[in-house]
């Protein structure tokens, strides 16, 4: 039914490459997500996969059926976009009602009123129904634009960055409603957005785009703690990761890793770690630091002691920059914690936690095979 | 180096033959060297209190003060103060350099000090490799660099900051949020900062004053607002997750008054020393507000505890999310990052009855916050 299949699939404009080379299988019922930069090419993937924009090379399998010239009507997905695209001249109701009025479909207008009042009650809009889009907030807005593509009960939803235009508060509220929606209907979905948290939170597996390439794929927690480069580990996670290169030295089956503005921060590897850090022939490497990895206390025994150069609270937890003799180090910190600017702080990083990734192509030398 | 004070002060505006209130009786009063924040949802009136303060708008009743001295009939020019904008206001024919060094070659500063005080700018902003450039082809922190090294070279009494980080990136945000933040830890400049977004609020201010509907709804440091909210506007609008908010029946069990839900078997018992207040002041509805961060899910003596059913769990990185249903109410947990639930698990989740919330459900104000200051 509700598979997706992606193989080599290329899409070019002119000379610009806007997918390369995508091979992706997204498994019936499954929430996969999309997340990258603007321009990574993620919107014309779901273009692809609703036949709005032709592939140039490759094929597309939607359901074990070659869909490549299928056109949209014959494909049976429903897709969502950015802007809701509304017809602002007719209420919710009808608004959600006309996928049902194509010519394709043969409904009683019964038949439509029972389908349209179930999915409003799905999206809890119930009362909603008579309003015209002009008298609805921005996450309301989303809402019809769901149930417009709900409504037909298409085997794919293709929804492109549908929280993007509702404030933080809606945009929370929201992220759990598309959560259980998802589990009560459990319709694939591909889902595309440039934020983080979204993925985390909503996928069952994430695919990370960079400039139309697949950069890595895999349950989110999988992607955020094993990033396979530094831009998928700049990218999942807020603060961003620390980025620290360092010199290498290597004895007696050890790596020691020494940061370059401070030789003060050092991390030894040992056993396969230091074997597969070492193969990789490098004089030089990045060391990632997740800023939740650096532990700070007030302790005088700590081995690293650095300078506050500024503290901001949040309700969970803060964001602690430390100066630790030119080398800048932010840290996430509890929210009972309390810094003053210039304050020392001892903390300590283990190397367990650390990421070490290669400098000229940025891959982490620890996951590429 | 300014204090400023707003004492009853009034903005009407007249649109379509109507009379608009956009600020009513405010008064406020900002102290040399803080750093306070205006926060509030867009038409709250706190772009309209920024620019009385800083004269781009007549004031239309009260007054505001500087140090000391009433300046209402002050023009911009005279009040000692300077503005960074959310649209950056840089001239696209100026260089960076010379968009900066504007204001001082218009009062006519010696040469040497301008390039004394345009070393400072450039070192505190980081901004040495973009002087020559044209802000045309700048990015958007870049450029919100600029227009904050333009207003800081003035060296004035109060900086005025229109939601400077609202055009960035989530990333380009926090980087320029936290040099704001050191910009004010080396300047020690009075810093009236607006904003809607109440994470910008927390991180930078020493207080924060919340406006809703033209009014100042609450002044306070972020634990005042956290902790002792004035009313349920200002409790649900800080805070993320946000506050959970339960409609719950007030019941008397064994002596004692406890909030129960309609639809679960799970109580609070109220601390004995709210009873009476509830009682003298003949109150029956009240709205239960729970913080995220003051549900624990482990017992502590004393703790109520709410069973719940894990309805959507959210793993986001550095933290997760855990939504629980509780009959049929929804109840928001935070959970460390390298703790996972799965939908449909029981969860025991346990909060001390002192750190919850009440609110009167007619007037919207919190009872707890007011017997807490009493205390």
């Amino acid at each position: 039914m509700g598979t997706v299949v992606f193989e080599s699939v290329t899409k070019t404009y002119g000379e610009t490459v806007a997918v390369k080379d995508l091979s992706l299988e997204i498994a019936e019922a499954e929430f996969f997500v999309i997340v990258g930069p603007s321009g990574a090419g993620k919107t014309t993937t779901l273009k692809l996969t609703a036949g709005l924009v032709p592939i140039t090379k490759g094929k597309l399998y939607i359901g074990g059926k070659l869909a490549n010239t299928l056109p949209p009507a014959e494909r049976n997905v429903a897709m969502t976009f950015e802007s809701y695209a509304l017809y602002p001249h007719m209420t919710v109701f009808e608004n959600i009602a006309n996928p049902l009025r194509s010519p394709l479909e043969t409904l009683t207008e019964e038949e439509i009123k029972t389908k349209v009042e179930t999915v409003a009650e799905l999206l809890r809009m119930g009362q909603l129904l008579e309003r015209y889009p002009r008298e609805l907030s921005g996450g309301q807005k989303q809402r019809v634009s769901l149930g417009r593509a709900m409504v037909r009960r298409p085997a794919v939803f293709l929804l492109d960055e549908p929280l993007s235009h509702v404030d933080a508060k809606v945009r929370q509220y929201m992220r759990v409603e598309l959560n259980r929606l998802q589990k009560e209907l459990k319709t694939t979905t591909i889902y595309v957005t440039h934020d983080y948290v979204e993925a985390l939170s909503l996928g069952d597996r994430v695919g990370v785009l960079r400039e139309g390439e697949l950069v890595q794929v895999g349950r989110p927690s999988e992607v955020y703690s094993r990033p396979v480069d530094e831009f998928v580990a700049k990218h999942l996670g807020q603060p961003e990761i620390n980025l620290i290169d360092a010199r290498i030295t290597s004895s007696n089956g050890t790596v020691r890793l020494v940061a370059e503005k401070n030789p003060k921060l050092d991390f030894i590897l040992d056993g396969k770690r230091a074997e597969t850090v070492r193969r990789a022939g490098r004089a030089q490497v990045r060391v990632g630091i997740r800023p939740q990895a650096i532990k700070h206390s007030s302790g005088k025994t700590d081995r690293l002691v650095g300078e506050v150069y500024v503290f901001e609270p949040s309700v969970f937890s803060g964001q602690l920059i430390l100066d630790f003799q030119g080398l800048p180090l932010t840290v996430l910190t509890k929210a009972s914690d309390r810094f003053e600017v210039g304050q020392r702080v001892g903390f300590d990083i283990s190397p367990a936690d650390i990421y070490v990734f290669d400098p000229q192509t940025g891959k982490n030398l620890e996951t590429t095979r | 180096m300014a204090s400023i004070t707003l004492e009853h002060v009034n903005k009407t505006y007249v649109s379509e033959g109507k009379q608009v209130e956009a600020v009513r009786d405010l008064s406020l009063e900002i102290h040399d060297g803080e750093f306070v924040c205006l926060l509030g949802p867009s038409g709250c009136g706190k772009t309209s209190t920024l620019r009385m303060i800083a004269g781009l708008e007549d004031i239309s009743g009260g007054e505001i003060l500087s140090n000391d001295l009433v300046v209402n009939n002050l023009s911009p020019q005279e009040r000692n103060i300077a503005m960074a904008f959310e649209t950056y206001a840089l001239y696209t024919h100026l260089s960076v350099r010379d968009n900066i060094l504007f204001p001082l070659r218009a009062r006519r500063v010696p040469k040497d000090e301008m390039e004394r005080r345009l070393a400072v700018v450039v070192e505190m902003l980081d901004i040495a490799d973009i002087l020559d450039r044209s802000p045309g082809n700048l990015s958007g922190g870049q450029q919100q660099r600029v227009s904050l090294g333009r207003a800081i070279i003035r060296q004035p009494g109060v900086f005025l900051l229109d939601e400077p980080l609202s055009h960035l990136d989530v990333s380009q945000r926090i980087v320029l949020r936290a040099r704001i933040k050191r910009l004010h830890a080396e300047l020690k400049t009075t810093m009236i900062y607006v904003t809607h977004d109440q994470e910008e609020a927390i991180s930078l201010a020493d207080r924060i004053a919340v406006m809703q509907f033209a009014e100042l709804q609450q002044v306070g440091t972020r634990e005042d607002l956290l902790d002792a909210p004035e009313n349920l506007f200002v409790a649900d609008f800080i805070g993320e997750p946000p506050i959970n908010l339960l409609r719950w029946n007030l019941e008397q069990t064994n002596g004692h008054v406890a909030l129960k839900s309609p639809t679960a078997d799970c109580q609070i018992v109220l601390p004995d020393a709210w009873k009476d207040y509830l009682s003298k002041n003949n109150i029956r509805k009240l709205v239960l507000g729970i913080r995220p961060h003051d549900i624990r899910l482990t017992e502590n003596p004393g703790d109520a505890r709410l069973n719940g059913v894990v309805d959507v769990f959210e793993f986001l990185g550095e933290i997760n999310y855990v939504h629980c249903a509780v009959g049929s109410d929804l109840v928001t947990v935070v959970a460390d990052a390298d703790t996972f639930f799965s939908r449909g698990e029981r969860v025991a989740m346990y909060v001390r009855p002192d750190r919850v919330h009440i609110f009167d459900a007619e007037t919207e104000k919190c009872i707890s916050s007011v017997l807490k200051r009493g205390a």
